[in-house]
């Protein structure tokens, strides 16, 4: 991590192997959010409704005939306002949000279903 | 003026601030001989009483009608001589300076006899352009009784307040969606440990309430014409989505809104919705989209429509407001340095380095952290915590500035820390401790007194425990010489104040200049501390420099007044220099010509087809780059005529011209850097002769050309940096004009850098120095001998040119 990009409140993304976590550390409350690489199938939906396009969908790539590799997600912490609409939308379960250690995911605690609205303006 | 000038000359002493280097009695008997000179005096004070009567009673006896007061720079004086011969019945542009201190005598102590050289030829050609002095009548313009307040901290909320008190109309406009600056954010103050937001809240309110104040908040100045009295300013009203005259601050939306993200008013250690106050005090009380952020999820519109209102829109636009405004108030603050930019510290790297505005959120009971101080990596109140002073500021390698009032918050934050948790260890590291106000002291000894232990050395580096997340400070302990190296739960970065962000683009709209470290420039740091050089601008608070709360409040008070004196006016006088156009020569008549109005910054010239140009008198800023630049040599700018300027080329050229520099300085910059390296006592050589125009814009190629004509040694057009221009471009065009010179000079056999193009701005003195001593240098090399062949050889062409060009 260089000096410059750690600001106090930013998204730090973290890619370990089979994993890519979001974390915003704040005082008292610690955001997190996880991706199981092992379960997302890429399939892309969460892409498609990220209210802020934070996810970006990398298509599988072929080389001839032959996939070298599988259809991913990728995620801008630039961009991420951590409202939980993928975890909420997400087919697969791949995607788990945390609030203080706690499952949470803010837009099914407020009700609010941001695809929806968005699409209709 | 038909009748025959009789010229009186007045050298000052100035105690002995001119009398130890210039032999004044001298150079006033020899002043006395030069042509049109019926009386020619020396005195201890001119700008004294008996000075002044002096030269009122040698206008009734000798019937003066031109007064040459060769003293200080006309930048301090000139407006009391003026004042002195108007009250003797003379016309004040009758009056002109030979700056004889600033320019002289300060600057050459060593050399008294190059510095009776260099006074009398600033006498000689201070009468040579009294000759062709002309009676001029003041313009009075209008003045708007509106004021603007640009910045809604401390010191702008002081200044609003006391204008509106005086019946003033006061628009205030505040860059974040809620005024109270940087004092809103702050726990206590010192030396009291006052509650900030409970002494600065009611005036908050008293703003929103003020008949007299409009408050505009979440809006930015975009841009600034006009003149004193007269500023038309446009201000662009950033969209809050949410409509301000519905909105009631209950905060339902907020309650139902899905987004959290850093609160920056927390300094982003706690939370706020996407749908925000910054804080509960918050003036106005109006809520905030904050679009990066919201999802357009739209429950902030149901949760408000429950409440029975329609407070918040979507589709709100940029709305752009015109005002007509009289005086202008910058009160745009400060911001803290980035601490993250000394890196030995660690900040934004190792969990628990804090700075003081985050300590401040956290001792705040109603901060994120409800007045706890925690540590970042275990949520534990630390055992010892450690300050260290002067990040940022006092360093060559960040700001060589001391911010001032870090010293006394550093205190104030080690004190709260003890009375919230006794048994907390306290270290201050610190370079020196300044605490030279009213009660600073008393609380530096009270501080002593509760424990609190100070360390005197600067920190080299700072290193994390993996395990522990603790830090160990070395450094060389100052007071035994010895590195020592000290382990501690927390440290707390005191940072410096820097200049706001924005602050570079305000100070081009509004076209005032700023310093080395980036702060807005007073025109005179003793005299005029809150004046603007633009006339009816003014500053207050720390966009001027680094201020703490009482002296911020004081400057604000002081603004007011300085603007109120204005507003109460009525009316203001403008200085005739401004530029006209001798309708018989102007080339528009025949041809379509028109350079003047695209020259003009002002859009003061009209010209239209088959007439003479015109120019607009309370539009003209009297730059003078109409008048250079005009093909015909129909423009004159009163005051600076090219009588006048040639005149003095002549007078300054007409001994020893070889060894002489012409320096042309523009009067906001390169004058002020001249005058600020005499009054620093910098020494450098005497070979320069000033003339002084308002702006580089002003300097005619002719100017250059007669000079080398009559034989001078060197040439030096100056003016401000670009973008720093107190006429908008008045330097770029004066560098379009001079800059083909370089080129033309040689094929006359005259050695290119003769001539020279600088741009400087009015604090680097050091650079008018270097700059002389350069001169001198070239001058030494060339050599007397081969400069006067070089004119000789020019000679020709140069007369063929000017003769030309009309000069």
């Amino acid at each position: 991590m260089s000096w410059a990009e750690r600001r106090r409140g930013e998204i730090v993304k973290k890619d370990e192997e089979n994993r890519t976590t979001m974390e915003r550390k704040l005082l008292l409350r610690w955001y997190e959010l996880t991706l199981d690489r092992i379960t997302c199938l890429g399939c892309g939906i969460c892409s498609d409704n990220c209210p802020k396009e934070a996810i970006k969908h990398l298509p599988a790539e072929f080389r001839g005939i032959k996939a070298v590799s599988r259809p991913s997600v990728d995620f801008d912490p630039e961009k991420c306002v951590l409202c939980g609409e993928c975890v909420s939308i997400c087919p697969m379960d791949a995607l788990k949000m945390w609030i203080e250690q706690a499952e949470r995911v803010p837009v099914i605690e407020m009700n609010v279903f941001a695809t929806a609205t968005r699409k209709r303006w | 003026m038909d009748e025959e000038p009789r010229i009186g000359i007045y050298v000052c002493h100035c105690g002995l601030n001119i009398a130890a280097v210039v032999d004044c009695d001298k150079v006033a008997k020899e002043a006395a001989k030069l042509p049109n000179v019926v009386v020619s005096k020396d005195n201890r004070y001119m700008c004294a009483d008996p000075g002044q009567e002096l030269i009122k009673q040698d206008i009734k006896e000798h019937k003066l009608n031109r007064v040459i007061v060769a003293s200080c720079s006309p930048r301090m004086h000139e407006p009391t001589f003026r004042k002195c011969v108007e009250s003797a019945g003379l016309n004040p542009f009758l009056f002109e300076m030979a700056n004889i201190r600033e320019l002289c005598s300060w600057c050459h102590i060593h050399y008294p006899e190059e510095a009776n050289e260099k006074a009398f030829d600033l006498v000689k050609m201070a009468t040579a352009k009294a000759r062709y002095l002309n009676p001029l009548e003041v313009i009075k313009v209008p003045v708007t009784r509106t004021a603007l307040v640009i910045g809604g901290g401390v010191a702008g909320i002081h200044a609003a307040l006391d204008l509106a008190d005086m019946g003033f109309k006061v628009y205030l406009v505040e860059r974040s969606p809620s005024i109270g600056g940087k004092m809103a954010q702050l726990d206590k103050t010192f030396p009291t440990l006052d509650c900030s937001i409970c002494i600065l809240g009611p005036k908050m309110v008293d703003v929103a309430r003020h008949p007299n104040i409009e408050l505009i908040s979440y809006a930015e100045v975009k841009h600034v014409e006009g003149y004193i009295g007269n500023f038309k300013v446009t201000v662009v009203k950033k969209p809050r989505f949410v409509i301000e005259k519905e909105c009631n601050g209950c905060g339902e939306c907020a309650n139902v809104c899905p987004v959290e993200v850093p609160n920056e008013f927390d300094e982003n250690l706690g939370f706020r919705k996407a749908i925000y106050v910054p804080f509960p005090q918050a003036v106005p009380m109006k809520f905030t989209i904050d679009r990066e952020a919201c999802i357009d999820c739209y429950k902030c519109i149901e949760a408000c429509k429950e409440q029975g209102r329609d407070a918040i829109n979507f589709d709100m636009k940029e709305e752009e407001i015109q005002l007509d405004i009289g005086t202008i108030i910058v009160a745009c603050g400060y911001d803290l340095y980035d601490a993250s930019k000394v890196k030995a510290y660690g900040y934004g790297l190792y969990d628990n380095v804090f700075t003081a505005l985050e300590l401040e959120r956290m001792i705040n009971a109603s901060g994120p952290t409800q007045g706890n101080v925690i540590r970042f990596s275990d949520r534990r109140t630390p055992k010892s915590v450690c300050f260290i002073t002067c990040v940022g500021s006092r360093d060559e390698k960040t700001n060589i500035y001391c911010s001032g009032f870090c010293c006394m918050y550093t205190l104030k934050n080690a004190l709260l820390l003890r009375e919230h948790y006794p048994n907390v260890e306290v270290n201050v590291l610190f370079m020196d401790l300044r605490a030279p106000f009213k009660g600073y002291e008393e609380f530096y000894r009270r501080a002593r007194e509760e424990g609190i232990l100070f360390l005197r050395g600067r920190p080299t580096e700072i290193y994390e425990h993996p395990k522990t997340k603790n830090l160990v400070i070395s450094m060389e302990n100052l007071s035994t010489g010895e590195p020592m190296d000290l382990e501690t739960e927390m440290v707390i970065l005191s940072s410096a104040a820097v200049p706001t962000t924005g602050a570079e683009k305000l100070a081009r709209i509004l076209t005032v200049s700023r310093d080395a470290s980036g702060f807005f420039m007073e025109a005179h740091p003793k005299l005029k501390p809150i004046d603007a050089a633009t006339d009816g601008i003014f500053f207050c608070g720390a966009a001027q420099g680094p201020k703490d709360i009482p002296y911020s409040v004081s400057q604000g008070s002081a603004a007011a007044s300085r603007s109120g004196r204005i507003m109460a006016q009525g009316e203001w006088e403008i200085e005739p220099i401004v530029a006209f156009v001798d309708a018989e020569k102007c080339r528009n008549t025949k041809v379509k010509c028109g350079i003047c109005v695209t020259k003009c910054p002002y859009g003061a010239i009209t010209a239209e087809e088959g007439k003479a140009a015109l120019v607009n008198t309370a539009k003209c800023h009297g730059c003078g780059t109409c008048v250079a630049d005009c093909p015909s040599n129909a423009i004159t700018q009163r005051h600076f005529t090219d009588a006048q300027i040639i005149a003095q080329i002549h007078a300054a050229l007409e001994e020893k011209p070889e060894e002489k520099v012409i320096g042309f300085l523009c009067n906001w910059c390169s004058y002020g850097a001249a005058d600020l390296a005499g009054t620093s006592r910098f020494e450098y050589p005497s070979d320069i002769r000033v003339i002084r125009v308002m702006c580089s814009g002003r300097i005619d190629r002719d100017f250059v050309l007669e000079a080398f004509k009559k034989g001078a040694g060197m040439v030096m057009v100056s003016g401000c940096r670009f973008g720093d221009c107190h006429y908008i471009s008045g330097n770029y065009n004066a560098e379009k004009r001079i800059k083909p010179l370089f080129a033309m000079l040689p094929r006359f056999g005259i050695s290119p850098e003769r001539l020279r193009l600088e741009w400087f701005s009015a604090a680097e003195a050091t650079f008018y120095v270097k700059l002389n001593k350069e001169m001198s240098e070239t001058l030494k090399k060339l050599g007397v001998e081969r400069i006067r062949a070089e004119n000789e050889k020019a000679k020709p062409f140069l007369e063929r040119m000017l003769q030309q060009s009309g000069g």
